[in-house]
């Protein structure tokens, strides 16, 4: 009998027979009962590799008065909704929502758990992933199923100038987290049926961490989340000041399905909120045209915009790397090319308007 | 008193790294490496509760030798003692086995309170080793943290701000803790000339093999990693049409306005 020699050949690990595993599982992200948009999105992709495989979809929601969501996450596409729901799991927790997994994943022994790649999603991940002594990939772009019937978990790296491809061929689960608006949300199919199982599971003796408070991101009225907007207008370290943003909120009223987004350098000096932040740490987005202003073009800043269709940069610096990675670039100060460039698009509206 | 451990790693740059289109690979020759740079800012952090509560920063790395150049220039910023775990064995670790490692090593250095990381690297990116050596020592997680609020040394208590997706959590955890931070937190010291020299120094920098931190040699490295790379493609960079102008700013904007229309975003 063929062995896998050095994977996973620690003896301190207790031993997996990996074709007793089944079942694709989503981690159900939500705050309050407030479900994640990447949750559906996961609840689609695990479908399709599901149905690949004859095996079923599990979503795992864990939390308080929450059991209502089920049926939608049923209709999403899960066939399989294990509910638990305790007080003591009102808010994410890293060790009570692992330990949770934990016992779940002892029970019924799934082949993989996905998880989006929010940043309580990652927080979560090692939680499983090291007590069960298996793998977890980071930050998938895409999964596959391959000969061997492992999951292939596609990333990117070095600043997504290349694609990995992990596998994880003798443990089991096999876990992910997966990175935001990479997959479709799957149509919702209000006649699809499914199972819900309630499952209590006690919180664990002692936890070191509490939840004190969460203070939400204000909501922005009437303003399009940069992941939908067609066009990004996007403000780096060069726009120097909180207040130059709102030259940018101008331009975009002034351009149809455009938004205004951020650099990494800029959300740190508070002159933008973490939710309009690109790049690697931030969000992923593939606008029609992306307007990088001020913005020097770190590496983390390029993988989360590289694949959008078209790159405008307007950057004092000749040597800013996002000229490299630009269509049309405009050496200059921002500060003076921008007024004009509102009026200028205010005569067009106000002609066509006339 | 705070005993700190804070954790680096020694990376590539990956922004030198070119792509070669005829061979289809990236080119790592001629690449210089650096601290991971939310590295820098965790010792920064180090540094600065070390001054605020006293204590002692050890900062922990792992890697090839050459990654001892990272730990001078941490010795060099102001820490006090610096381990570079290296050895043959842990070629090949993936995140569970690095955690592994390093959580065997800070066993073995014993005495901790808080531990600081960067909260993910910039050539893996993945974020799992901070919390995977959390998980490993059983202790307390608190990732992506932009503000230490408080830090009670007596009731063995931290407070720290989370920036997470939606918003921010406030946190309190039992010391030990293990924190990982970004690169807003806080503005990294430069070295100085006393710093780099006692770098220099016999025992400052000590150089540990897998016995020296009691790491089993088939549960390290490749051996005890459960994920494999099975396959690497090489991502070629979409082709851009490289259009760049030096205008006065009447004439920008109009150019501007005229690419707009071109690809029929106007």
């Amino acid at each position: 009998m063929m062995t896998m020699k050095g994977l996973g050949a620690c003896p301190e690990w207790e031993e997996v027979k990996i074709e007793e595993w089944k079942g694709i599982w989503v981690y159900i992200d939500h705050r309050w009962g407030e479900v994640k948009e990447v949750t559906y999105q996961l609840l689609g992709k695990a479908r399709e590799l599901a149905d690949q495989r004859g095996d079923y979809v599990g979503a795992v929601l864990i939390g308080h008065n929450v059991k209502h969501l089920a049926d939608d996450l049923i209709k999403y596409g899960a066939d399989k909704v294990f509910v638990i729901d305790r007080e003591e799991y009102k808010d994410y927790n890293p060790e009570t929502y692992g330990h949770v997994f934990i016992e779940l994943v002892k029970k019924y022994k799934p082949y993989a758990i996905l998880i989006g790649g929010t940043k309580n999603g990652r927080d979560l991940g090692g939680k499983i992933a090291i007590p069960l002594r298996t793998g977890l990939a980071a930050d998938c772009t895409e999964f596959r199923i391959d000969e061997n019937g492992n999951l292939v978990q596609i990333r990117p790296a070095t600043g997504g100038k290349i694609l990995a491809h992990i596998v994880t061929p003798s443990r089991r689960p096999q876990i992910a987290t997966a990175r935001p608006n990479v997959f479709p949300v799957p149509l919702k199919d209000d006649t699809r049926k499914g199972e819900i199982i309630e499952e209590d599971i006690e919180p664990p003796k002692k936890v070191k961490t509490r939840l004190r408070e969460f203070i939400p991101t204000k909501e922005e009225d009437g303003r399009i989340p940069i992941e939908k907007a067609k066009v990004i207008i996007t403000g780096g370290f060069g726009m120097k000041k909180a207040e130059n943003f709102e030259m940018l909120w101008e331009l975009a009223s002034l351009i149809e399905g455009a938004s205004v987004g951020a650099s990494r350098r800029a959300v740190d000096a508070g002159w933008m909120p973490r939710s309009r932040q690109v790049g690697q740490t931030g969000k992923t987005v593939r606008p029609k045209l992306y307007i990088a202003v001020g913005v020097s073009g770190a590496i983390q800043h390029l993988a989360g915009m590289m694949h959008s269709e078209y790159v405008m940069a307007i950057n004092k610096d000749p040597k800013a790397p996002i000229f490299e990675v630009a269509d049309f670039g405009v050496v200059g100060d921002l500060f003076e090319i921008i007024p004009i460039l509102i009026r200028e698009l205010r005569k067009i509206k106000e002609q066509r308007g006339s | 008193m705070l005993n700190i451990i804070v954790l680096i790693k020694w990376v590539p740059r990956v922004d030198q790294m070119k792509f070669d289109p005829v061979k289809k690979t990236l080119i790592r020759v001629g690449v210089e490496s650096q601290i991971n740079p939310p590295d820098l800012n965790a010792i920064e952090l180090g540094l600065q509760l070390k001054e605020k509560y006293g204590g002692k920063v050890i900062v922990l790395s792992m890697g090839p030798p050459p990654a001892k150049e990272g730990l001078e220039i941490a010795i060099g910023m102001g820490a006090d003692e610096a381990i570079l775990l290296t050895d043959k064995a842990l070629a090949g670790s993936d995140t569970l086995a690095t955690s592994y490692a390093l959580h065997k090593a800070i066993e073995r250095i014993g005495k901790y309170d808080i531990i600081i990381a960067g909260e993910e690297t910039t050539d893996s990116s993945t974020g799992q080793v901070g919390p995977g050596v959390a998980t490993f020592l059983d202790i307390a997680q608190v990732t992506y943290v932009d503000e230490v609020l408080e830090i009670d040394v007596g009731k063995r208590i931290g407070v720290f701000r989370r920036s997470v997706d939606d918003g921010f959590e406030i946190v309190e955890a039992d010391l030990p803790v293990l924190i990982t931070v970004g690169v807003g937190i806080n503005t990294p010291r430069g070295i100085t000339l006393s710093g780099k020299l006692r770098a220099k120094k016999a025992g400052v920098i000590q150089l540990w093999n897998i016995e020296r931190a009691g790491i089993r040699k088939e549960c390290a490295g490749f051996l005890g990693s459960p994920t494999t790379v099975a396959k690497v493609e090489t991502v070629e960079p979409p082709k851009r049409r490289r259009e760049i102008i030096n205008a006065a700013p009447e004439e920008a904007a109009k150019w501007i306005i005229e690419k707009m229309k071109e690809i029929g975003i106007l």
